[in-house]
């Protein structure tokens, strides 16, 4: 039977209380499959994922062999808000990983949930989109075995990523094959992009053997075919100028180089100020829809055609 | 202390709005609220040294006290109430049906219309210090409750300078006795003013003999808005102050300067220019142009 279990409980200052809680599906027994949401607060279609997921488990959890263990909101306190900071503190839980035994409430969610996962096979962390942009769905890792892997996901594209200088203190960094899974509209519920992630979840669940095909309400055969790109295959597209960033393209379409990706105008006067043009043939793989920008804000990221 | 209000949340445990009662309702009923904005804090402090005093008196009347409204901003340390940044103090009389900081409202407009005299406490805002007052209408049965708390400063006010939707402005709308009380800085802790803010609600339930007088006498200066001297900021600047909150300053005093911010040049020099005692200080030396740097209590 599923069973619901406070894995931390963050003590207010004023008597109250929040729970940060884990589901765990299926029995004890391997394969362990984490899937973690809601490390932000802004990205709720992570969260959305999460709970869909929970519900199709719990109708069929006699069909499972191992274990599903979903954390669907690790930072409540900002996601009641919709904010990505965790509250009063403003710090970014995904910045504080490993965590601290000791430290204030976040470093000690945090260290609990690196210790929780210990012992998983799987590691999924579900997001949204970046806050101000649309993103297809796409899975972030940086091992070869976790590529492979996502390969099941549904998404329509695999990112390979070299660790950047933060990210030893984020959360996928702590288990080498962890799946970070994006998509969507930053900061809200886009319909297709969740329900496309949790097939592509209930999929990888067959792949692993937790789940039988035939328990699944789709058929793999309508699954994406998912691009495998390498960190600089992605070029970013940021503006020279400062204004209001107007696009001009659709997200998912394929552009030219030299092609107008929108424009810069001036906010006063409504003077243009600034053509964006790609840098390059490829896939609009990002936009911005956030349209107050700053010098050398990015507004869209194009995956480049090999 | 009894739970007069909850509400559900989305993830953490239910809203409760906290209410203490002293007394034997044999007298007057006096209703002190404190923590709707959850970043000001001196209210609840004071509120709570009042308490240590309730419990060692017998009480003749009522004594309802709500030290803490805004939990859930108090957690925050957020002024407003933190879900959809409503401000509680400017939902009144509220909406049992509304949304949360309208119900909350609510509760407490109902809890709260039951006593004869209602006080509301805060402290200034995060960005300046003020010396406990007690801010009054120009006369009346209220002006005379605003005497007896003996705070530092009555000033009073024509009219209702506050938010119509606020709790001592919807308590004034149905003609009942509302008074402001205002100390300290928001977001941090002045224990001495809010000893002094402890002692006027204490020596107003004396003067209404709810309880027996034990406060000592405080000086008080009575001042209308004709009797505030105040200084701005003549440019956007780095404002050193040279004087504290409560402070009595002569004519001509330096009672802080303007500097550059980078750099240190001195831009202006604020002075006295009346005898008086500082009711109002800025905490956060970054001013823009024109905003409130001093107040001063004039003394005639």
């Amino acid at each position: 039977m599923a069973e619901q279990s406070v894995v931390f409980e963050i003590e207010m200052p004023t008597g109250g209380s929040v729970e940060v809680v884990r589901h765990r599906f299926g029995s004890m027994s391997r394969p362990r499959v984490a899937i973690v949401s809601g490390i932000r607060g802004d990205a709720p279609e992570g969260m959305r994922i999460a709970l869909a997921l929970m519900m199709f488990l719990k109708n069929h959890e006699q069909h499972m062999q191992g274990c599903v263990d979903i954390y669907p909101c690790m930072n409540p306190l900002a996601a009641e808000q919709g904010i990505r900071l965790w509250p009063f503190f403003d710090v970014d839980l995904n910045r504080l990983f490993p965590g601290k035994e000791n430290g204030h409430p976040p470093a000690r969610v945090a260290h609990t949930l690196v210790q929780d996962l210990q012992k998983c096979d799987y590691v999924i962390e579900l997001r949204g989109a970046r806050p101000f942009f649309q993103e297809i769905t796409q899975a972030l890792v940086r091992s070869e075995e976790a590529a492979s892997l996502a390969m099941n996901l549904n998404v329509q594209l695999i990112w390979k990523r070299h660790p950047g200088p933060a990210a030893s203190k984020t959360f996928a960094y702590q288990f080498p094959n962890t799946i970070v899974l994006e998509g969507g509209v930053g900061n809200q519920l886009t319909e297709d992009v969740g329900e496309q992630l949790k097939n592509g979840l209930l999929n990888f669940l067959v792949q692993v053997g937790i789940l039988r095909e035939d328990v699944l309400p789709f058929s793999w055969v309508g699954m994406e075919r998912p691009v495998l790109v390498e960190g600089y295959s992605v070029e970013r597209i940021r503006v020279s100028r400062a204004g209001f960033f107007i696009p001009e393209v659709a997200l998912g379409s394929t552009i030219q180089k030299e092609e107008r990706i929108g424009t810069v105008v001036d906010i006063s006067s409504g003077n243009l100020r600034e053509e964006v043009l790609a840098s390059c043939d490829g896939l609009l793989m990002a936009l911005r829809v956030q349209p107050i920008v700053s010098l050398g804000t990015m507004v869209a990221r194009i995956l480049r055609t090999q | 202390m009894s739970v007069i209000f909850e509400m559900e949340s989305p993830l953490r445990t239910p809203y409760q709005l906290h209410q203490l009662e002293f007394g034997n309702g044999e007298g007057p009923t006096i209703a002190l609220v404190a923590g709707m904005h959850g970043n000001e804090l001196n209210g609840i402090h004071s509120l709570n040294m009042l308490i240590s005093v309730l419990r060692m008196q017998k009480i003749r009347g009522r004594v309802l006290l709500y030290p803490l409204v805004n939990t859930f901003g108090a957690d925050e340390c957020n002024k407003r109430f933190p879900f959809d940044q409503n401000d509680i103090n400017g939902a009144f009389p509220g909406n049992p049906n509304g949304h949360p900081a309208q119900r909350i409202a609510a509760a407490l407009y109902e809890a709260t219309a039951q006593a004869d005299i209602c006080i509301d406490i805060h402290s200034g805002a995060a960005h300046v210090r003020e010396l406990p007052q007690v801010r009054a209408p120009i006369s009346g049965l209220a002006l005379e409750y605003a005497r007896a708390m003996k705070l530092p400063v009555v000033w009073k006010r024509k009219g209702e300078y506050f938010s119509q939707r606020g709790l001592v402005a919807c308590w004034r709308q149905r003609e009942q006795i509302a008074l402001h009380v205002i100390g300290g800085r928001g977001v941090t802790l002045d224990n001495s003013l809010c000893s002094m803010m402890a002692s006027g609600f204490s020596n107003l339930l004396a003067y209404l003999n709810v309880t027996t007088a034990m406060s000592s006498v405080q000086e008080t200066i009575e001042v209308t808005k004709q009797e505030i001297e105040v200084h701005r900021a003549v440019c956007g600047a780095f404002f050193v102050p040279e004087v504290r909150v409560g402070e009595q300053v002569q004519r001509g005093r330096l009672l802080g300067y303007l500097q550059s911010p980078i750099g240190g040049e001195r831009i202006d020099e604020v002075r006295a220019m009346n005898k008086g005692i500082i009711m109002t200080l800025r905490a956060n030396p970054l001013v823009h142009a024109q905003e409130l740097l001093v107040r001063i209590a004039c003394i005639s």
